[in-house]
This record gives C-alpha cells, sequence and structure tokens, in this order.
C-alpha cells in the first residue's frame, strides 16, 4: 500500500519545509542537530531529493512551529514575507519578528480561503510613486491629493481607511493584537498575495487609521520595500519622513483643514482644546495628530501640542467633550478574512481545527469569529434576490 | 422535562478518543475531573490533539495545567502516534480540499482507529471525514458524553448546569436535530445566553 508520503510531491514538500525553515529563522545546520541527522539529510529533504520519513515530518514542524498541515495540504499557500524583514537594516526585534510571521500566516490563510471558495482579492494598485530629490514632504502632500482625486474622495474625513484599502485598492489588511505595544503595524508586499498591511487591534482606532495611512505612503512610494512601524523607526530617514507626511495629507487634506479651522476658529478669533477635539473628531485622527498636522501647516504656533500636554490635556478631555462618540467604533477587524473563514466553515471546506491553525488563533476565538458570523446556521433561509 | 435521554454514550463504547473541541468543552464545564470520574469509558488524548488545548474557557488559564493534571491523576490518557498510525495521521493532513483535516483532528481519527476506539468530537467536517472511514462507528460528540445517564446520575439536577457551562464559557456546539431538547432542558432565558444555540437567533418568516 502506498505511504501517505509517497503520495506527496517531495520537491513541493522540501520547499515548503525550506520556507517554513526560512520563518523560524533557522539554519540547516541547526535544523540538522535538532532533528539528529546530518545536514545533507536536510539538503536533500529540501531539494526534494529525498523523502522523508513520516517521524522526521512531525518533529520539523514542532522545530519549525508549523503544522503538518501547512505542509503538506495541497491547498497550503507559500509566502515569504518574513525574510523581506529579516533582510531589513535595522535587524527587527523578537516581538517585531512574531508580527511579521503573524502577517505571513495571515496572507497565506487569505489567499488559500480565497482559492478554495473562488473569490480571488481584486487589485487597483495606482502606480508606484518613487521619491524623488527634493522636499519629500511636498512630494507626500502632491501624492495624498493625487491619489484621493483617483479614488473621489473629494476633501472628505476618510472614516474607514481599512475598508478603502480593502475594497477599492485591494490591499490585503489584518487587525490583531500584538504583544508589543511599540509595533504599530507592518507593510509588505509579495507579487503571490499582493500588498499586506497589519495593525495593531491593541492601539485605538485614530492610531491605527494613522499607521495604515502610513503604510499606504509606502506601499505608493517604496512599494517593493517591507516596513515596521513602531517606536523605535528612524523618524528621520527620508522614506520614513515621506510616509509620516503622505499620512497626515491623506488623512487631514490642508485644504480641508483650513476650511474646517476657519469655521471652528471663527474666522481665526479664538481656537481652544474643545475646537481641537471636534476637529480631530471630524478627520477621525487623535487631537495630538490634529494637532501636529496644524503646527505643520502653520496654522498654530509650533510646540502647541507640547504646550498642551504639559498643561494636563488628556484623553478625558476628549470625552468630555464627545462623550459617547468618543468611543472606539465596535468591531475595528475587518470582516473579509472573517468572512471568508466562516464561509469556508459553513460550507464544510474547513474544520474549526484548521482555521484555528491557519488564523493563528484560539479555538475559543475561532468559535467567536464563526458565532458573530452566523457561520453555524447551515440551514440559513436565504433572501430572495432580484434576478 | 423531556423523558428520552438522547446520548448516544453506551456501555458498547468503552475507549475514547477526543478531538481539542471536545477537551475544550469539558475544560468549559469547570468540572472536567468530576465528569471524567463519572464517565466509564477510558478516555484518550493524543499529544498533538493536545497542544491544540490551549486555554480552559472556564478559568480562562493557559489548559496545560488542569491538562497535566488530569493525566498524572490517570483521569485521562496521553497517547501519541506512530507506525502506521502516524502514516494514516500524515494521509489525513494532506488528502485534497475538502477531505484534509488540521493536525488535532486528524490525529485524534488515527489514534481511535488503531485503536479501535471511538472518535469523539464536535467538528461537522471530522465528523463527516470519519463517518465515511468508519461507518459503523459514528463519532460521539460532547453533548453525548455531558447528558449521558452516568453524568445525570453522578450530578442529578446540577447536570444541566454542567452542560450550561461548557454552552456559555466554551461555546459548545449541538447538533440541530438536540437543540429543542437542549432549549427545553435550559428553559429559554439561560438559553438565549447560549451561543450555540443559534435557533434562537433565527429569522423566522
Amino acid at each position: 500500500m502506498t505511504r501517505a508520503l509517497d503520495r506527496i510531491d517531495p520537491r513541493v514538500l522540501g520547499e515548503r519545509l525550506r520556507a517554513a525553515r526560512a520563518r523560524a529563522g533557522l539554519t540547516q545546520v541547526e535544523t540538522a542537530d535538532q532533528l539528529r541527522v546530518a545536514r545533507t539529510t536536510i539538503v536533500a529533504i529540501e531539494k526534494g531529493d529525498r523523502r522523508v520519513r513520516a517521524e522526521d515530518l512531525k518533529s520539523l514542524s514542532e522545530i519549525f512551529g508549523i503544522s503538518v498541515s501547512a505542509l503538506t495540504r495541497p491547498s497550503a499557500i507559500t509566502v515569504e514575507l518574513v525574510p523581506r524583514f529579516r533582510a531589513m537594516p535595522a535587524t527587527p526585534d523578537g516581538p517585531t519578528l512574531a508580527a511579521a510571521k503573524l502577517l505571513n500566516a495571515l496572507a497565506a490563510a487569505e489567499v488559500e480561503l480565497e482559492r478554495l471558495l473562488d473569490a480571488p482579492l481584486p487589485r487597483n494598485y495606482p502606480p508606484e510613486r518613487p521619491i524623488l530629490s527634493g522636499d519629500v514632504r511636498e512630494q507626500a502632500e502632491e501624492a495624498a491629493l493625487e491619489l484621493r482625486h483617483r479614488f473621489g474622495l473629494g476633501l472628505g474625513a476618510v472614516g474607514d481607511i481599512v475598508s478603502f484599502l480593502e475594497l477599492e485598492l485591494g490591499v490585503r489588511v489584518f487587525i490583531r493584537p500584538l504583544p508589543s505595544g511599540s509595533v504599530s503595524g507592518l507593510y509588505a508586499y509579495e507579487e503571490s498575495v499582493g500588498a499586506c498591511i497589519l495593525l495593531n487591534r491593541n492601539h485605538p482606532q485614530t492610531r491605527r487609521s494613522l499607521t495604515a495611512a502610513h503604510e499606504l505612503g509606502h506601499f505608493l512610494a517604496t512599494r517593493h520595500k517591507a516596513d515596521v512601524c513602531d517606536d523605535a523607526t528612524n523618524v528621520t530617514a527620508r522614506e520614513e519622513r515621506y510616509a509620516n507626511a503622505f499620512a497626515f495629507a491623506f488623512l487631514m487634506p490642508s485644504a480641508a483643514v483650513r476650511r474646517r479651522f476657519q469655521e471652528y476658529s471663527q474666522g481665526g478669533q479664538s481656537f481652544s482644546p474643545r475646537h481641537l477635539i471636534l476637529m480631530a473628531h471630524a478627520f477621525h485622527v487623535s487631537p495630538p495628530a490634529m494637532c501636529r498636522r496644524l503646527e505643520d501647516l502653520r496654522i498654530l504656533p509650533g510646540g502647541t501640542w507640547d504646550s498642551l500636554h504639559e498643561r494636563g490635556f488628556s484623553g478625558e478631555h476628549a470625552r468630555s467633550v464627545l462623550g459617547d462618540r468618543s468611543a472606539e467604533a465596535v468591531g475595528g477587524t475587518p470582516p473579509r478574512l472573517w468572512f471568508l473563514a466562516s464561509e469556508a466553515y459553513r460550507l464544510g471546506l474547513k474544520s474549526e481545527g484548521q482555521l484555528a491553525d491557519m488564523l493563528v488563533m484560539d479555538r475559543l476565538e475561532v468559535r467567536e469569529l464563526l458565532d458573530a458570523m452566523g457561520a453555524e446556521d447551515a440551514e440559513d433561509e436565504p433572501i430572495a434576490l432580484v434576478r | 422535562m423531556p423523558k428520552t435521554n438522547p446520548s448516544r454514550l453506551s456501555d458498547s463504547h468503552t475507549v475514547l478518543v477526543l478531538d481539542a473541541s471536545v477537551a475544550i468543552n469539558l475544560l468549559g464545564t469547570g468540572r472536567p475531573r468530576d465528569i471524567l470520574a463519572a464517565l466509564r469509558q477510558n478516555v484518550i488524548i493524543e499529544q498533538t490533539t493536545m497542544r491544540e488545548v490551549r486555554r480552559d474557557p472556564y478559568s480562562n488559564q493557559p489548559a496545560s495545567g488542569i491538562m497535566t493534571d488530569l493525566i498524572t491523576d490517570n483521569m485521562l490518557e496521553a497517547a501519541e502516534l506512530s507506525g502506521t498510525a502516524l502514516d494514516e495521521f500524515v494521509g489525513l493532513v494532506s488528502a485534497a480540499s475538502p477531505d484534509d483535516l488540521g493536525d488535532g483532528e486528524a490525529a485524534a481519527i488515527a489514534l481511535a482507529e488503531d485503536i479501535a476506539a471511538d472518535f469523539v468530537t464536535d467538528d461537522r467536517k471530522a465528523t463527516r471525514i470519519a463517518l465515511s472511514r468508519r461507518p459503523d462507528r459514528p463519532p460521539l460528540t460532547s453533548f453525548d458524553l455531558l447528558t449521558c445517564p452516568m453524568i445525570e446520575t453522578q450530578f442529578g439536577e446540577s447536570a444541566i448546569d454542567v452542560l450550561y457551562n461548557a454552552l456559555t464559557f466554551a461555546r459548545m456546539r449541538i447538533l440541530p436535530e438536540l437543540r429543542a431538547w437542549t432549549v427545553e432542558r435550559l428553559g429559554e432565558d439561560r438559553a438565549r445566553n447560549c451561543p450555540g444555540l443559534s435557533a434562537t437567533r433565527r429569522i423566522h418568516r
């Protein structure tokens, strides 16, 4: 009787094992040591010249922190975003690499589910706009305005930048709690999955929006380079200055900011912290971001935010002004991946265990997701459509 | 109160192999030790499956401690696949969609087949695949374990509370044909707190 492993193409399995080893940051020597085999054995397995034994496959899956299912099921997608982060000039720390691995897993999961459901994510990418010599802020402002114009956004607030990225551009966006509070977001691009962004669910929605806009700036200007947006980011680097300026310009277009300021300050007569809060709310950004934009546009003097902060300005002020409107929107997680997962479950294409593995979620979190999407209602009664 | 006990667990089932979905529900009852003690069957969990039981839904703490205690105290037996069972496992995880399974589910099925035991799962896909491989040994569910006569005898009136805990803390699933029975036992008010009883959320014509 043919063994199961004999039915798997050793070259495909070998390549998947190699990619898993790279994600785990292990060398062939390190892997061989852990498996207690010669390095040449690992080399041969990865090339597909030698079939791996079931026992060794199970051991390798544990060494690399990947399921045997992910290594062997035909529908699994191999995505290699992690090496792009490892190759960055500043060596990423543990939490950043963990976030990169999560982004990798979610991108692969989404593409696999799309293929199973025949529901590809259409790409509508604007052309890449490399940063030229000269003032990066000016270039960022122009790029932001051009993008708004291209998608008919006018000067209005972008209330839901995540949906804009997903639905208008076809950029994959994932929002998950990241253990490190200092990591706001990650961006990476690979042709098989396209552009992918991971945002930190532990951050307030206003900060997530700014991070998303920052990564959008990288997508436009340095499409094929991975980016990490965190507290350690070198904000003086040209590409970072561009991305930051782009984020501000995209979320708070200068013409719209001036008009709002004109309204709230009654023609420049009086502007209070309360007005700042209302403006920030109008643009779906935080008060410090709003203040910084006003300073950058020289509408407020430089250092205004520092002064307010020293005087004790805090989030309580926003709540006292906005009341319930200051509360974060319910369900900040974009539903696309959830929808794909719940459909795959409902149609019997994926089990609870498979989804937990693919989505890097606890089983209880998967159950919560499925309940939220009504996936257990196998007898969901359809609504009649207009034909 | 409905008189008929719908549990399919009987003395013909002597050895049970748990899927992670069931282990999580047992922990969700808050009384896994008492439940395992009441069951007359040997209950086994495969190592790969056990690794998927990460959090105890009742205490919201990591599950490793309680699982280890249950094994140390011989309430639950840990097993590891080897030989032909390991090959069957690889076959299950590497099958073409939609006949492929996750590691834990596949390990549990492979083990159950290897030792001629009964597989226990709440997952629809795992149930379908297990049934296709052994039509004469339909998988059991958490419901079968938690509503069997042994549990009713041991827990008395509080047997339904055990089920309620699993339904709420662990979001345990109930087969559609058993929902009416469960709602009647729990009462409408408590049933509304149970995500798995989705019939209560349906839009009726």
